[in-house]
């Protein structure tokens, strides 16, 4: 984190990641946004995309308080970034968006499975389909 | 009765045995017999007695022990035997009566001796527990005073005369025995025990018909009760047929609906199970949402344990690698040593020369790889670290619960989607027919099923009922069969029998009275005929048979003399006699001792008259044979004379009449 960067406290979502959460909101897998935001933050996490780019016309959602109040968020981030990770708030601002739309991708017009989307390993034999 | 014989052994004075023959005809009823005093005429009496009732009495009345009359003589010649046999005759049948006693010893009581009794009618033996009763029957002992006579025991007719007294009773009672009166008693008692039977079979009537009174009442109410059990089944029956016409009609109705009956029910239960599978999604989901929120890091599971066994291989690399550091600078120590002092301190040998070359280059090299040491504490650091900040997110169960939760939810989802499909198509199918009627008619057919099943369970409860109640009625039934018929005839058969018995009383009470008349009339009769003095008219018998002497003013003279007693009792035994219904022979022990001569001669004169058979035991002192025989002048049957053998002993001989 450079030193002119300021330490996020709040983040949020730019116009489309909150259209990506309603979307995903909308499988009815998540009980509350928060709970969507965070899963978002993990699988962009896993896809290990890029981040580098800053949001623009965020939105707050959380505090980062309400959103990490164990740390383990912020754990993560740092275990995956390391150094790299700078500002975790930011950072995970700018990971739950990009999140979000990779769920929201693959959820809805995708229809692939929440397991799927996960990265959760399909090979339980009581699949439904099988 | 009438005595034939009597047989005397070891009895009293007479050793061994002695018979005499009592047999006389009826025109000579008088048998003589004459003994001094102590000779054994009242031993003669008493034998017949005791052969008669097994007991005789001394002159005071007390009953004399059996070992008493055996004979002293006998005894002392060691004959611990006596006996004695009495034949007689009585209603035409033969009697042999014999009793005797012995003992091993001689006998200091009655205990000593074993008594034997037999009696034979017409030759055949009576038992022995019947002898007693038919001996009485015969001639009763209570009756045997009064011909049995013994005028030294006047004091028990004396009795007679007395005013009625402790004994009276038992006197009147002789009497009434003599004169058949018990006979009437027995009678009237049987009528009473067959008025009783009347009354006692009357009551029985009368609880029988209040029982059966109140059976019919009770077979009434059961039968009611019965009937209304029936009306009630019959009413149960007409509506369980009603409802089963209902669900006949609505099945009829329903049955044009059959074939999309089965749809409409599948509809319902296809549309349960929707909402079912609905349920099942939530739960389903709502588990799902619960992991996510608190495992929301899943996706990184898989890279996490990636990077941790990175983490893990680094921690494993850079501890070795400083080991293995440690070790390359304890070499160095040991090298650089021995190049030092030019010897080696581990095998104390000189280096020299090449291997000296050999130890530098070997330090140089050490040295070249102590330089990377840093970074491997550097590395095993950041791997611990990084371990540390992992293993938190390492949770391979939270995958599995997830990829289940998802499968649940999907396959609820699927489950709704065919059902859905099921329902849509099945809604198509019914579209044109009338579900709402066909719901009606289906309810109104479970309501008849239930109403019938209802009736069938009262009708069921009402056949116990009327089963319970044919039970009863049944057994009230029975009873009442049981139960004697109400026969009017017992009503009538006691009052016949208490009229009876009413009229028994009066016929017995006029009866009695008569007899105590005739009896009085008689004794009257005799006792005129017996005195000498004038001015005795009469005798008196009152209620008990009480006797007094009258005058002829008809006044009762108080107090008369022993010989008049003697008078009075002689007619009252003649009087008996006379009236009795049983006749008997007459034993009179010393009956002229108490008269003077003028009696003496007119009972005399009147002793043939007085029974079919008389015994006359006599000594000579109260009868002169000479002087005073004439006045039985061919009436004597028989005339025997004890004679004396010793001071304890006699004997008897025929001196007179044979008859």
């Amino acid at each position: 984190m450079s030193p002119t960067e300021r330490v996020r406290v709040t983040v949020g979502l730019t116009p489309a990641g909150s259209e990506a959460l309603t979307k995903v909101m909308s499988t009815k897998w998540f009980a509350t946004e928060m709970d969507a935001y965070k899963v978002a933050i993990a699988v962009a996490l896993r896809s290990e995309i890029n981040v580098d780019q800053p949001l623009v016309g965020v939105t707050t959602k959380f505090n980062m308080g309400s959103l990490d109040p164990d740390g383990k968020l912020v754990a993560l981030i740092d275990s995956v970034f390391g150094a790299r990770a700078g500002d975790p708030g930011a950072l995970a601002e700018r990971l739950a968006e990009q999140g979000l739309g990779i769920m929201a991708t693959k959820l809805l017009d995708h229809e692939e499975r929440l397991t799927d989307v996960l990265g959760i390993p399909s090979d339980s034999p009581s699949s439904p389909e099988s | 009765m009438k005595l034939r014989r009597l047989t005397m052994e070891n009895f009293g004075p007479y050793v061994g045995k002695h018979e005499i023959d009592l047999d006389v005809p009826s025109s000579t009823p008088v048998i003589l017999v004459h003994g001094e005093n102590g000779r054994g005429k009242t031993s003669i009496y008493n034998a017949i007695r005791w052969c008669l009732y097994q007991t005789t009495t001394d002159r005071q009345g007390r009953e004399r022990s059996t070992h008493s009359l055996m004979s002293y003589d006998a005894l002392d010649i060691g004959e611990y035997f006596m006996g004695v046999t009495l034949e007689f005759e009585h209603d035409g049948d033969e009697y042999q009566l014999e009793r005797h006693v012995q003992a091993a010893r001689r006998p200091a009581s009655d205990a000593a001796l074993t008594f034997q009794t037999s009696l034979r009618q017409d030759g055949h033996f009576v038992p022995g527990e019947e002898i007693a009763d038919r001996i009485a029957n015969i001639l009763h002992p209570s009756i045997a005073r009064f011909f049995l006579f013994d005028a030294e025991m006047l004091s028990q007719y004396e009795a007679l005369v007395d005013e009625p007294g402790r004994d009276t009773e038992l006197v009147r009672n002789s009497i009434e025995r003599i004169l058949g009166l018990p006979a009437l008693q027995l009678m009237q008692a049987d009528l009473r025990t067959l008025r009783t039977a009347a009354e006692a079979k009357q009551l029985t009537t009368v609880k029988a018909t209040k029982r059966h009174d109140s059976l019919v009442a009770k077979i009434q109410q059961s039968q009611d009760a019965l009937a209304a059990i029936d009306g009630d089944l019959q009413s149960l029956q007409d509506l369980a047929q009603q409802a089963e016409a209902e669900r006949s009609a609505v099945s009829d109705e329903l049955r044009q609906f059959i074939d999309v009956q089965a749809d409409v029910r599948e509809l319902e239960s296809v549309e349960e199970q929707e909402r079912q599978e609905v349920e099942a999604e939530k739960r389903a989901l709502e588990q799902v949402k619960v992991m996510l929120a608190a495992g929301w890091w899943a996706p990184m599971v898989a890279p996490v344990r990636e990077r941790l066994a990175a983490a893990r291989a680094a921690i494993a690399a850079a501890t070795a690698n400083i080991q293995a550091d440690a070790t390359d600078r304890f070499l160095i120590h040991l090298l650089e040593h021995a190049a030092e002092h030019d010897r080696c301190d581990i095998c104390e040998q000189a280096i020299a020369g090449p291997t000296r070359g050999k130890l530098v280059s070997r330090l140089e090299e050490l040295h070249a790889r102590l330089k990377t040491a840093n970074d491997q504490h550097q590395a095993l650091a950041g791997g611990v670290k990084a371990q540390d900040a992992l293993q938190a997110f390492d949770d391979a169960d939270l995958l599995s619960r997830l990829r289940q939760g998802e499968v649940d939810v999907r396959r609820s989802r699927l489950r709704q989607h065919t059902l859905a499909n099921r329902g849509d198509e099945l809604r198509r199918r019914l579209r044109d027919h009338p579900k709402a009627e066909i719901s009606s008619l289906e309810h109104r057919l479970n309501l008849a099923g239930e109403r019938i099943r209802t009736l069938q369970a009262k009708t069921a409860e009402r056949r116990l009922d009327r089963a319970q109640q044919a039970s009863e009625l049944q057994g009230l039934q029975k009873e009442l069969q049981k139960l004697p018929g109400a026969d009017p005839r017992t009503s009538t058969e006691f009052a016949i029998y208490s009229a009876l018995d009413g009229v028994f009383e009066e016929a017995l009470s006029d009866f009695r009275s008569q007899l105590r008349i005739d009896v009085q009339d008689e004794a009257s009769a005799i006792f005129r005929e017996l005195r000498t003095e004038q001015g005795y008219a009469g005798l008196r018998i009152n209620d008990q048979f009480g006797l007094q002497v009258v005058d002829l003013n008809d006044r009762v003279i108080g107090e008369i003399s022993a010989g008049y007693s003697q008078i009075v009792a002689l007619s009252l035994v003649g009087a008996l006699n006379r009236c009795a219904t049983r006749v008997g022979p007459v034993v009179m022990d010393t009956p002229f001792g108490r008269l003077d001569v003028g009696h003496r001669e007119r009972i005399l004169r009147f002793i043939p008259s007085l029974a079919h058979q008389v015994i006359l035991l006599v000594q000579s002192g109260e009868l002169d044979r000479d002087r005073d025989l004439r006045y039985l002048a061919g009436k004597v049957g028989r005339e025997l004379t004890i004679q004396r053998v010793s001071h304890q002993s006699s004997r008897i001989e025929a001196t007179g009449v044979e008859a």
